[in-house]
């Protein structure tokens, strides 16, 4: 699991933003706020990671909070974030629906 | 652990700013209503781009950095040689002088909820200068204008 390119967390005033880079217009009003935690997972992301394990290792090496309950979180954060197109097409069948959808049109 | 939300311009000028250094293009919504009736507060966008002193005439709106650190997106009243002075559309005070320095940007476009408007288009210099010679009269066409939109 990995974040697309094209992204960058900037810290501004205590919060952390997900700029988007590359774009010739960058649009304030829709911009994602990520908390501490957040954060963190993302930066993790950024590089790359196996399996949730992994974040819910993270998480649990940085916080108090059990692993089922981080596990539930990082879920719903992954979740959010495939929604919203920032993750990178990690599995085979996200592609091949990509390649049948272009097809349709 | 992450959420889409309006991020307050303000706090977020020393990023606009760098953003705007780098050549970026950058998209924020109005806040405030000193640049009512033109530009509407929480409604309207406008998108900046950085500028330079020269390129910059009377009727544009501008992003200032204020000698006290505020920022205000106001319009051009009067230009001079070194400095501009400036003076919100809902405003009867011009500030000034404001110096090449203090200027970080100029708004391109414009959105007016969905539409989108070319700063400098004709339309809307015709207007701002309409506005601008009907200055001494502003406060009392508002009165009456929120008057009739009472009634």
């Amino acid at each position: 699991m990995k974040i697309k390119e094209g992204f960058l967390l900037r810290e501004i005033a205590g919060s952390f933003v997900v700029v988007p880079i590359g774009q010739r217009v960058i649009d304030f009003n829709g911009l994602m706020s990520l908390n501490e935690s957040g954060a963190l997972l993302w930066s993790r992301l950024e590089k790359g990671v196996e399996s949730i394990n992994e974040l819910v290792g993270l998480l649990c090496g940085n916080y108090l909070v059990e692993e089922e309950k981080a596990r539930e979180d990082i879920e719903a954060f992954i979740n959010k974030i495939t929604e919203r197109g920032l993750m990178e097409d990690g599995n085979e069948l996200g592609a091949i629906k990509c390649t049948a959808d272009n097809e349709l049109v | 652990m992450s959420e889409i939300k309006k991020v307050k311009a303000v706090s977020m000028m020393p990023a606009i700013n760098n953003l705007l250094k780098e050549g970026k293009g950058v998209r924020i919504t109005v806040t405030g209503n000193s640049m009512y009736p033109f530009l509407r507060d929480k409604k309207d966008c406008v998108e900046l781009y950085k500028t330079s002193f020269d390129r910059i005439k009377a009727g544009d709106i501008i992003l200032v950095q204020r000698k006290e650190g505020g920022y205000v997106l106001h319009r051009v009243l009067l230009k001079l040689k070194k400095s501009v002075y400036i003076l919100g559309d809902a405003q009867r005070r011009m500030e000034g002088p404001i110096y090449g320095n203090q200027i970080l940007a100029k708004a391109e476009v414009i959105f007016r909820g969905d539409k989108k408007i070319a700063g400098d288009s004709l339309l809307i210099r015709k207007l701002s200068l309409l506005w601008t010679l009907v200055l001494p009269f502003r406060g009392i066409i508002m009165k009456s204008y929120r008057r009739l939109r009472n009634l």
